[in-house]
């Protein structure tokens, strides 16, 4: 890789976040990381942008789908590729973020850490797989 | 001939005579009423005539110069008008004098004063009288006129004839006319009727003597007819002469032409049979010296052939001197009699071993009830001898309910002649036993028509009857059940194709009535062709129970959640006779289900993020690299730990998500033998480690139509249980066959089994064996459920078989991919 990427995250369980921010730092990335949907989107407006958004979907004040359509919407974050950690399984959850844009969709429970990185590094470098 | 003719002949002479007479009758009335007619008429005329001359003569007199004292001159005018006038004139003065007349009898002088046409001519101006002459014969019509001279009354003149000649011909002609018609039409009548009656008795006369002898070849005839017609033959045999005389018609049934041979003893002998011929002579021994009357068969042997059977009657017949001589009598044919009588008798015979051999029971009984006959199959009907019960009133052996009624209908039953058809009764067996009896009776009428007596047939249905009353009880408590229990009880018969439900189809969903068509209907969209599939399947396979799920239409249009489940009849080809099943409303349940279900959804999404922290801070740690051994392992297997605890809350949210009812689950094209290897490849680990032979069969299966991820699980769930339950060194086949349009995999292994008590619930949720449970205390117990779940959504079935200790071979169906719709 020419640059580091660079990762925003948002999550808002901390341990989730200190154990995934650790995860991809140890592997090269520089991550950013946003407490809530509100923060997540302040940080995404702002240059530099992000190579790509880890984006939890169940989280207060601002939902993450609230979020993904905010990004999409926006020219300067469209085109930032999001990948979407969630817990639920629930296929109709999986089904909006997708047709919202979202590039792919995890469940975090059963998603390794080795696994994400493997996948943030395709979205990043190649054209991602789902 | 003559006979017919006579009574014409008289009708014809009574007729004529009676309008002779009739016409002569009216001929002469007619003639005397014309006769009287013209006579009036001629009457008048007269009278006219007579005045007018009366009346001439008056006025010549008193124009005379004298007048009425003139007597030559008046004389003279008298005698001038006479001839002319064709009268008798006379002229008198007015006190009646006569003082001249053109009669001779002007000598008389008299008074004529007094006569009847002078007083009325002095009165009225003329007068008229008939009356007898006394001076002249006969009757004679008188008219006289007045003289006036200057008005004055001088005298009168009077001109008479003879009155008319018609009516005085007539008062003689006419009742001798009469005399004579009627005269006549009694000499028609009675001359009419003396013919006919010599006529008659000519006849009469003559028909004695040919009658006679008609009468007498007429009998002849008669006799010869009728013995041909009787079929008998009368003959006359005098024994002294040996020489007899047979009738024609004897001749005839011996089968020879009359008279062809002069008969006696020895040719009559001839044509009876040999064997009979000893019985013939002692038999007319028997009659000549002792009188004994014949009466006896005997076989006539014809010339044609044919043998006859005669019944011959004689009897001896004494001369003048009171010594038989002679025998005499007839032979009569009884062939076909006597053939009708074997016949007859041979039939009675046969109805008699029928009626003594059958197992019904015929009886015959008279009004009081005592069994006047009756065949032997009454001991089984009762159990008593034929001589115990006959001649006894049976009837006593009735229950005293149907005694009692019989009896109060018995009179009735006598009135009406009635007759009965599969009537029961209880009677009571010798052993004790109530018997129920079915019997069908008519009446026995007298010449009278009244009923002396009843005759028929019995049989001993108790044995029915108990079975009847058993249904009826049993039928009764299946009703009864079928109301109290709050499902809807169905019973599908595969012969006539018709399904049952109970009343609680109405009840718990408002249907009155559910057509087969319109059940299918009645499923909810996404569970029909599953639910149909399903059953299906189990219908093709040989399987006892079928269970399944869906959301059925009420009546009010809003869906109920069912539990049907069935039992299936087969035979020995496995094809199912019937089904019966229950309906239950599940609703309630699935309710309470569903929230739990999102409670478990719920719950279970929140446990992942702790669990995904959980997961992620021990992976770090163990690439961390700078564990101590120790830590290390307990690192790992905290990992191992938290991964299971993963697992599980997987499988709880995807059992929540099956079971909420919302899930779409994926219809690809799914091999389920590329799976099941890929499968294997991922636990080749643990297989080896337990040194387990696994093999796989696939005989060309076509895939699958399912949800892949989910058939994943599925495998590896069924497999790992085998590889699990089974000790080292086991054996495990898994075979994917094609089963009609629907493909089964199994596996089959031969570990521990699984108890017969706990098959029934293995697919339940959180269920484990308790042999599972000894073995090794992990396993959730929520794999199988999920399996369940899976398979069913997937419109196939899934099942075990297992002996405890003998291995278990888990199998389930799936339908196949190649058809329309599926993805490929």
């Amino acid at each position: 890789m020419s640059a580091t990427a660079r990762v925003l995250l948002v999550e808002d369980d901390k341990f989730l976040r200190r154990a995934c921010e650790a995860s991809l730092r140890q592997r090269g990335f520089e991550v950013t990381t946003a407490n809530d949907g509100e923060e997540g989107l302040r940080l995404a407006r702002v240059a530099p942008y992000a190579d790509i958004i880890l984006l939890d979907l169940l989280m207060p004040k601002v939902p993450g789908i609230e979020v993904l359509r905010a990004l999409k919407a926006e020219p300067e974050t469209a085109s930032i590729p999001v990948l979407i950690l969630s817990n639920s399984s629930r296929e109709d959850d999986k089904q909006q973020a997708l047709q919202l844009g979202a590039a792919g969709y995890y469940v975090k429970a059963n998603l390794s850490l080795r696994e994400l990185a493997l996948q943030v590094e395709q979205l990043i470098h190649g054209h991602g797989a789902h | 001939m003559a006979d017919q003719a006579r009574p014409e002949r008289a009708r014809h002479g009574r007729v004529l005579a009676t309008l002779s007479l009739v016409s002569v009758l009216m001929l002469a009335i007619a003639s005397v009423f014309a006769v009287y007619g013209l006579d009036r008429h001629l009457a008048r005329q007269a009278k006219e005539d007579l005045r007018r001359i009366a009346s001439l003569l008056a006025s010549r007199v008193a124009l005379l110069p004298a007048g009425i004292d003139d007597k030559p001159a008046i004389q003279a005018e008298i005698a001038s008008m006479a001839p002319a006038a064709d009268a008798r004139l006379t002229v008198m003065a007015a006190d009646g004098r006569m003082i001249a007349g053109s009669a001779a009898q002007a000598a008389f002088v008299e008074s004529l004063g007094d006569r009847v046409e002078v007083v009325t001519a002095a009165r009225d101006g003329v007068g008229v009288a008939e009356r007898e002459s006394t001076t002249l014969g006969g009757r004679h019509l008188y008219v006289a006129v007045p003289v006036l001279i200057g008005g004055r009354l001088v005298g009168f003149a009077r001109a008479a004839r003879p009155s008319t000649h018609l009516a005085d011909a007539l008062s003689l002609t006419v009742p001798l006319l009469m005399y004579l018609t009627l005269g006549a039409a009694i000499v028609l009548v009675l001359g009419h009727m003396a013919r006919q009656r010599v006529e008659r008795q000519s006849l009469h006369l003559v028909d004695t003597a040919e009658a006679a002898a008609a009468r007498a070849a007429e009998s002849e005839r008669r006799l010869t007819e009728a013995q041909r017609i009787a079929s008998i033959g009368s003959w006359d045999w005098d024994f002294e002469s040996n020489v007899a005389r047979w009738s024609d018609n004897l001749y005839r049934m011996f089968g020879v032409e009359p008279g062809a041979f002069q008969p006696s003893l020895e040719t009559y002998l001839e044509y009876i049979h040999p064997d009979d011929r000893a019985a013939v002579q002692v038999a007319a021994r028997r009659a000549i010296e002792h009188g004994t009357p014949i009466a006896m068969d005997t076989r006539i042997v014809r010339p044609d052939g044919r043998t006859i059977i005669g019944h011959t009657r004689g009897q001896a017949v004494n001369d003048q001197h009171g010594r038989p001589t002679r025998l005499v009598g007839t032979i009569l044919d009884v062939t076909d009699l006597r053939h009708a009588e074997a016949a007859r008798q041979a039939a009675e015979e046969q109805f008699r071993v029928f009626v003594e051999t059958t197992n019904e029971w015929i009886w015959t009984l008279d009004t009081r009830g005592t069994l006047l006959y009756s065949n032997a199959a009454v001991r089984n009907i009762l159990g008593y001898e034929l001589d115990e019960l006959i001649g006894r009133e049976v009837l006593n052996l009735l229950h005293p309910d149907d005694h009692a009624a019989l009896l109060a209908a018995l009179p009735e039953m006598i009135r009406q002649r009635a007759n009965w058809t599969g009537v029961v009764r209880r009677w009571l067996h010798r052993t004790g036993e109530w018997r129920y009896v079915e019997s069908n009776g008519i009446p026995i009428l007298d010449e009278k028509g009244v009923v002396q007596g009843f005759r028929g047939s019995a049989r001993d249905i108790t044995e029915r009857t108990l079975a009847e009353e058993a249904f009826r009880k049993s039928e009764e408590r299946f009703q009864l059940a079928a109301r109290a229990s709050n499902d809807v009880l169905w019973d599908w018969d595969f012969a006539t194709g018709e399904i049952w439900r109970s009343e609680a189809i109405r009840r718990l969903f408002g249907h009155t009535g559910v057509g087969d068509q319109q059940w299918d209907a009645l499923l909810h969209p996404q569970e029909r062709q599953l639910v149909g599939e399903s059953l299906k399947e189990f219908l093709d396979s040989d399987r006892e129970t079928w269970v399944a799920e869906y959301r059925f239409r009420r009546g009010d249009g809003s869906y109920a959640w069912v539990l049907d489940r069935g039992i299936a009849m087969r035979d020995e080809e496995g094809k199912p006779l019937r089904m019966i099943g229950t309906m239950m409303d599940i609703t309630e349940r699935k309710e309470a289900e569903r929230m739990k279900s999102d409670f478990v959804s719920f719950v279970s999404h929140q446990l992942r993020t702790p669990l995904s922290g959980m997961n992620w801070m021990l992976e770090l740690a163990a690439e961390a690299g700078n564990l101590p051994p120790q830590a290390a392992e307990y690192v790992a297997d905290a990992r191992e730990s938290a991964a299971r605890l993963g697992t599980l809350v997987n499988d709880l949210l995807d059992i929540a998500r099956l079971e909420s009812g919302r899930t779409t689950m994926a219809q690809e094209s799914v091999r389920l033998d590329e799976i099941t290897r890929s499968v294997l490849r991922e636990m080749n680990t643990v297989i080896v480690a337990k040194r387990h032979t696994v093999r796989v069969d696939s005989n060309g299966a076509a895939p699958a139509l399912a949800d892949q991820q989910m058939m994943r699980q599925v495998i590896t769930n069924l497999v790992s249980n085998a590889v699990k339950y089974t000790p080292d060194g086991g054996q495990i086949d898994i075979a994917i066959v094609p089963r009609r349009d629907r493909v089964e995999w199994s596996v089959r292994d031969n570990g521990m089994g699984i108890p017969r008590a706990a098959q029934g619930r293995l697919f339940e949720k959180f269920y484990r064996a308790d042999n599972a449970i000894s073995k090794e205390a992990e396993g959730t117990g929520l794999g199988l459920h999920l399996v369940r779940l899976v398979i069913e959504h997937a419109g196939g079935q899934i099942w075990c078989e297992s002996e405890e200790g003998q291995g278990a071979r888990f199998a389930f169906t799936l339908p196949t991919a190649l058809r329309e719709g599926a993805k490929a």
